[in-house]
């Protein structure tokens, strides 16, 4: 069975997102800083009327990065009944992936956890990092990590 | 309250009751299915009640009358002291048939109909398995007529043929002869029909005409009876009987009523028309009137750069203009759409309150406070049966009687309290009675019996949940108007499926407090935009007492509280950009706002105050741990996000020094 995800890019890698969970991509929004709010929140967007939060998602994942990246995009998806925006670098592409060519993430990729990680899968000889979207924007647990107080 | 008030709820009470028996239906139909259904037992029970207590409200005494009378039948089954048979099933679509009917009256002539006394004999017989036994003794001591009937279809009724059909189905069930014109077994194969006549002979002539008055379709009929009949009974040829002229369907006063059953005015036929006439509101989809507002305020954001780019441009300036009122028009309308005072749902009480007094022979005073307390629509809706119930709950159950109270001590009249108020992201809605206070012993008692309850050590505070458990009454006697203990858990239910929560507070002879919160969603507020570094944060105008400008010099420190003397009086100070993290301006002059958190009144000092606009809040669903400190978002005209500061979360967190007063 296949399914189709939509590629972007962050600094190298090319990560996947499963398209059903895609409401779109649009282009940097003016942001609303939030005050007291880890840093990975990078601020709240009005999205035609609706305000939604934006995750930086370099620093959710842990990537090193150097500085902010010129026309930087938001991808807008929808995990459960929220909505959420992530910053990404550049949209790329669709691509469609047979699950049977879907493997397992290894322990670490590009220092990722791997509990963000569905899994990984080639296409076109680059290595495609398909994204655990429930896991990145489920944030109960965060506060321990983050020890915001 | 007079009866113009009453009026102005007749719409809302058509749509809910509409609702309420469109759903009875549903579950009757179920039931019908599976005898033993518990759930479609109870949701029917609910529906009856509601319609009961919205009626009883209203001041329609016969659907209030018919409605108990079924929901006594069915408290039985509840009880396992009857068994639903088929009879039953037809009994309870007979009350909703009835129910339907008398709506249709109150729609199209705006005043109560009446059910009359045979109508609900008739309808509670047809509850007993027995029928064919009831018909032979209806045939026994009745005397049968007959009657000449002509019926008119509605113009857009598409298969009159067919309708005729269903119609002399329905007659023939209360008709011992009937003979139509074209005849019955002609009607299949008409195309068109333009006439339906009738000769029957019946011993029941008001459920004819109630048959064809709530005929689908049906536009009009006549109704005479035919005078060669051998009726010795009737003094004055071509005069129906009296007991269909008590129900005459008109528009005037209720009045005029007595004056029918003597006035044996000739009154050959009559017309009644069940197709009325459109309703003056309509019900929206929440969502709907959501997408609207989202929709409006894209346009408002966009007309602000379209504004600003035409600026300088001369041609332009008029349609400009022109959109900027437009687009102001559409906003307020869309807001108005949604929020509305509370008042309109406190209105009905003082009334409910008086004649619910008046049947239990007790004094109660009902003072409403906070009325003006704004809610968005589909709450005002939804919180309307749930207030009922209290409200009918503390008059019965709160409430002494009068010598009882005495003998405690207390003013013969009992008080009960409907305040409303704002607080936070939350509206309050709090129903105080100064009555008996619950009754914690019988409570534990009626939770062991019920098997609610383990051991006879639960904690006070646990039993008086138990109130909000399906079934469950502490109430000995069975009224008209409450105590059968579907009250209070179709209240809880009602206001979680809202969001809410609701908690009871309770002291012996003080009285009981039912406590309503209810969230803000989407919902307006005035707010005090305050700027602090190049951030903007807007503060509820209702926490506001009052603004000031100050200067650095104005801030003291005692201990290690920093403090401003406003009004002689030392007001302790919190910097917003320290709360927030804002780089800090060092300006000469520096704007104090005098806000109240809790007991204390507390200075948040910002750079400068923007303005003060109406703020529509945007939740943000997603991380709420994260957006604690405030109640939500606003887009402000030029699309911009500001957040709205809840002051008490904010300034909970903020520890002021001791001392500093001292």
């Amino acid at each position: 069975m296949a399914n189709q995800y939509v590629v972007f890019q962050l600094e190298d890698e090319l990560y996947g997102v499963n398209i059903h969970q895609v409401r779109g991509v649009e282009k940097l929004l003016p942001l609303t800083r939030v005050p007291n709010a880890p840093s990975f929140l990078k601020g709240v967007c009005n999205l035609r009327g609706s305000v939604i939060p934006v995750i930086d998602l370099k620093e959710r994942l842990s990537l090193p990065y150097q500085e902010e990246v010129k026309n930087a995009k938001i991808i807008i998806v929808n995990v459960g009944k929220h909505t959420v925006g992530m910053t990404i670098d550049t949209a790329a592409d669709v691509v469609s992936i047979d699950s049977q060519e879907i493997e397992p993430s290894p322990s670490l990729v590009g220092g990722i956890d791997a509990e963000f990680i569905q899994g990984v899968a080639k296409v076109r000889d680059r290595l495609l990092i398909l994204l655990n979207l429930e896991r990145i924007l489920t944030v109960d647990q965060i506060q321990a990590l983050d020890s915001l107080d | 309250m007079d009866s113009l008030d009453i009026k102005s709820y007749l719409p809302l009470f058509i749509e809910e009751t509409k609702e309420n028996i469109q759903q009875m239906s549903q579950d009757l139909l179920q039931l019908e299915q599976d005898y033993e259904d518990t759930e479609a037992i109870d949701n029917i029970f609910r529906y009856i009640h509601t319609i009961k207590g919205m009626s009883a409200t209203m001041g329609y005494a016969d659907i209030s009358n018919l409605t108990h009378q079924a929901e006594n039948l069915l408290d039985e089954v509840r009880h396992h002291q009857a068994k639903i048979t088929p009879g039953m099933i037809d009994g309870f679509f007979e009350v909703v048939d009835e129910i339907e009917r008398q709506l249709a009256v109150l729609e199209s002539s705006g005043e109560p109909g009446t059910i009359g006394e045979e109508r609900v004999r008739q309808i509670l017989a047809s509850f007993s398995e027995e029928e064919e036994e009831t018909l032979q003794d209806q045939q026994e001591t009745s005397l049968e007529e007959h009657y000449r009937l002509e019926i008119e279809f509605s113009n857009d009724c598409l298969l009159k043929p067919a309708r005729a059909m269903i119609v002399c189905n329905q007659l023939a069930g209360v008709c011992s002869k009937l003979e139509t014109q074209p005849p019955q077994g002609s009607l299949p194969t008409l195309d068109s029909l333009d006439k339906f006549l009738c000769i029957i002979c019946t011993d029941n002539p008001q459920q004819v005409q109630d048959i064809l008055a709530g005929g689908v379709e049906i536009q009009g009929f006549t109704m005479d009876k035919i005078q060669d009949d051998p009726s010795p009974a009737k003094e004055e040829p071509a005069t129906s009987p009296p007991p269909s002229q008590t129900d005459v369907v008109t528009a005037t006063g209720s009045e005029e009523d007595h004056g029918h059953e003597t006035d044996n005015k000739p009154e050959v036929s009559k017309r009644v028309e069940p197709h009325l006439k459109n309703l003056a509101t309509i019900r929206v989809d929440t969502e709907k009137l959501d997408q609207l507002l989202n929709l409006v305020s894209e346009l408002v954001i966009n007309k602000t750069s379209i504004q600003q780019a035409a600026a300088g441009v001369p041609d332009m300036a008029d349609g400009v203009e022109h959109l900027h009122r437009l687009t102001g028009d559409l906003q307020n309308i869309v807001m108005n759409m949604r929020m509305i005072p509370l008042e309109t749902v406190f209105q009905r009480f003082p009334r409910m309150v008086r004649d619910t007094a008046h049947a239990l022979h007790k004094k109660v005073q009902l003072e409403i406070q906070g009325a003006e307390t704004e809610l968005d629509r589909t709450i005002i809706d939804d919180i309307a049966d749930p207030l009922v119930h209290l409200m009918r709950n503390a008059v019965d159950h709160g409430i002494e009687s009068g010598p009882e109270r005495l003998s405690r001590g207390k003013p013969e009249a009992g008080k009960i309290v409907l305040r409303a108020y704002q607080t936070g992201n939350q509206v309050v809605i709090e129903v105080s009675d100064d009555g008996y206070g619950l009754d914690l012993d019988r409570i534990r008692a009626k939770a062991h019996n019920a098997g609610l309850l383990n051991s006879d050590e639960s904690e006070d505070s646990l039993l008086t949940n138990f109130i909000f458990s399906p079934g469950f009454t502490t109430s000995e006697n069975v009224t008209d108007i409450s105590g059968r203990g579907v009250g209070l858990d179709v209240v809880k239910n009602s206001i979680e499926s809202l969001g809410g929560t609701i908690e009871v507070v309770s002291a012996p002879n003080v009285g009981t407090t039912f406590r309503i919160s209810l969230p803000l969603t989407l919902a307006f507020i005035q707010g005090l935009l305050v700027a602090c570094g190049s951030e903007t944060f807007v503060i509820p105008l209702s926490y506001v007492q009052e603004t000031d400008i100050i200067e650095p010099a104005d801030i003291q420190t005692v201990g290690h509280q920093q403090i401003v003397m406003f009004r002689g009086k030392v007001l302790p100070v919190v910097f917003l950009a320290q709360l927030m993290g804002c780089a800090q301006q060092t300006a000469q002059e520096m704007s104090l706002v005098v806000v109240r958190s809790g007991d204390r009144e507390v200075g948040i000092i910002s750079d400068d105050l923007l303005t003060q606009q109406e703020i529509v809040i945007k939740n943000i669903s997603w991380g709420q741990r994260f957006f604690k400190n405030y109640l939500g978002s606003t887009i402000l005209g030029d699309g911009s996000v500001v957040l709205i500061l809840d002051v008490n979360v904010l300034l909970s967190g903020v520890k002021f020094r001791e001392g500093y007063d001292g």
